[in-house]
């Protein structure tokens, strides 16, 4: 009765703001089969869910079959039992979704929940039928993708946010790229091979908004490059955020701004690496680059001629760089000197 | 020179001057909560370390015998840092006094000042993900509203704070380095 009772001040909510941001367990009495939700407002347009991917599954079930006009939909944190659940959501608003926003946490902890091997060595073995189901899980699985499928399967896709969503060429099949405004991958393995398969097609991109996140545990530098020829093969980014592997080298990844990306005005810009000092209490993980990987040359440019950075033709209105205060301007003793 | 705990140099340059003249209005110093917890911040000095204590001025005395970073040393080897003059606010939080580290403090009073980025608004420093998940080492730097005070920092209880949460959000947010939820342990 409480949960009931619960479920009702929730639907209320949920009616105006159409989420579950809580990012706790969803009673099945909310969003189950006879969910108050499902069952009440299932002509809702926008529904966005952060749920507790670590819920036990009997408490909870999610049945999201009811809801037929979405244009927005955004689920952080489902657990494995659910993703049967996201794909009837997505599959059921295929052909008007304009939003799909996922966050699947863990990857490598949802493949072990759902009983596949995640191994690398697998994955680098042609034959291993685990590593190809893991590798297009999102594509074959979750959205259903073959042949027959409809080209591309979600046409109306202008905004898509992944996170720790395996992604793979095929990909490209699902959406209309051209079409996308606003693309977001999150530590998603393949990512890199979902961009080659763009350029490698031709594919026509008019993204304004582009955010990539490396995983911390890729060898650094292998994907720069397809980073790279990404950014060169269009203009017209207004928002730019990556986070990746590094040392990289800063300034070669910036200089690809001049001209075709002058109309940036977002711009985050993070690298991360692995501490490899032997007697750090943190040996072996992840964690911020403070320099930015600057190489000696192009210290000498920004410290002698700042103005010739690539940054310094771009109007940017908003800046974030994981690099300690003392890179943003130099510590002189005399102010005045600083603007000399 | 200065050198980090992974024995990179860390260069001195001068990202945002060529920002001097142009529409900048926010700037956010990225470091990674957990990275904050492993190798000290780069914002604020440990309270046990608090260096000797000067308010951030409109003639920059504090800084005349700044010496450099003490970036990435584990906290108790910090307590050379004790002896570089730094700047003290009210704490965001608790209303505590906080000591900016030199570094920071010389780059808010050089952004803010006469000299600085006029069209900045905003010095935001540490890991917003996810909506900062009420981290209490995060700080907002803006412009110093009591004569003499070239900037001062925003409370997080400061109707100012959530605003720049909201109209930067896809900026703080990007691009988190740790995941959503931890797994119970």
């Amino acid at each position: 009765m409480a949960i009931f009772d619960l479920a009702l001040a929730i639907s209320d909510v949920i009616q105006i703001q159409r989420s579950w941001d809580l990012g706790t367990c969803v009673p099945s009495t909310v969003l189950g089969t006879h969910g108050i939700i499902s069952l009440n407002h299932s002509q809702i347009r926008s529904l966005n869910l952060t749920t507790d991917p670590f819920c036990h599954p009997s408490e909870c079930d999610i049945d999201l079959s009811a809801f037929r006009q979405l244009r927005t939909l955004s689920w952080k944190g489902p657990r494995a039992e659910d993703l049967d659940a996201l794909s009837v959501a997505i599959l059921g608003n295929s052909a008007h979704l304009r939003k799909l926003e996922l966050d699947l946490v863990s990857w490598p902890q949802l493949l072990y929940d759902l009983g596949i091997s995640g191994d690398e060595e697998d994955e680098e073995d042609e034959e291993d039928e685990d590593g190809r189901i893991a590798d297009n899980y999102f594509t074959r699985t979750i959205l259903c993708l073959d042949k027959c499928s409809p080209q591309p399967l979600l046409p109306a896709i202008r905004v898509l946010s992944l996170s720790q969503v395996p992604v793979s060429a095929s990909m490209v099949f699902a959406v209309d790229f051209p079409a996308i405004e606003s693309f977001t991958l999150r530590r998603c393995p393949g990512w890199d091979e979902l961009l080659e398969h763009v350029l490698h097609l031709g594919l026509s991109i008019k993204l304004s908004i582009l955010e990539i996140q490396e995983t911390d545990d890729v060898t650094h530098g292998e994907a720069d490059h397809t980073l790279a020829q990404f950014l060169s093969a269009f203009e017209g980014l207004q928002e730019l955020f990556i986070s990746h592997q590094g040392p990289s080298h800063t300034l070669a990844l910036w200089e690809l701004f001049r001209g075709r990306h002058s109309t940036l005005r977002r711009f985050v810009y993070h690298q991360r690496t692995i501490d490899m000092e032997e007697d750090s209490p943190y040996f072996e993980e992840a964690r911020d680059l403070p320099d930015l990987s600057l190489i000696e040359e192009d210290k000498h440019l920004l410290r002698e001629n700042p103005a010739q950075s690539p940054l310094a033709e771009l109007h940017i209105e908003c800046l974030g760089l994981a690099c300690v205060p003392e890179l943003w301007v130099r510590a002189r003793n005399d102010d005045d000197k600083v603007v000399h | 020179m200065i050198r980090s705990c992974t024995n990179r140099i860390i260069p001195q340059v001068d990202l945002l001057l060529p920002f001097r003249s142009k529409r900048l209005e926010m700037i956010h110093i990225r470091q990674t909560a957990s990275d904050r917890n492993h190798y000290g911040s780069w914002a604020v000095h440990d309270k046990l370390f608090r260096a000797t204590t000067a308010t951030g001025t409109a003639d920059g005395t504090h800084s005349s015998s700044w010496t450099g970073s003490d970036l990435g040393r584990v906290p108790r080897e910090r307590a050379d840092a004790a002896s570089e003059p730094a700047c003290t606010d009210s704490h965001p939080c608790s209303g505590q006094e906080v000591t900016l580290r030199p570094d920071l403090c010389r780059l808010a009073e050089w952004a803010f000042g006469p000299r600085g980025v006029a069209s900045l608004q905003i010095i935001a420093y540490g890991d917003f993900a996810y909506g900062g998940r009420g981290d209490s080492q995060n700080l907002c730097l803006c412009k110093g509203t009591d004569e003499g005070k070239r900037f001062q920092l925003i409370a997080v209880s400061d109707p100012a704070w959530k605003d720049v949460q909201h109209k930067y959000r896809n900026v703080l947010e990007a691009c988190p380095a740790e995941p959503l939820f931890e797994e119970p342990s």
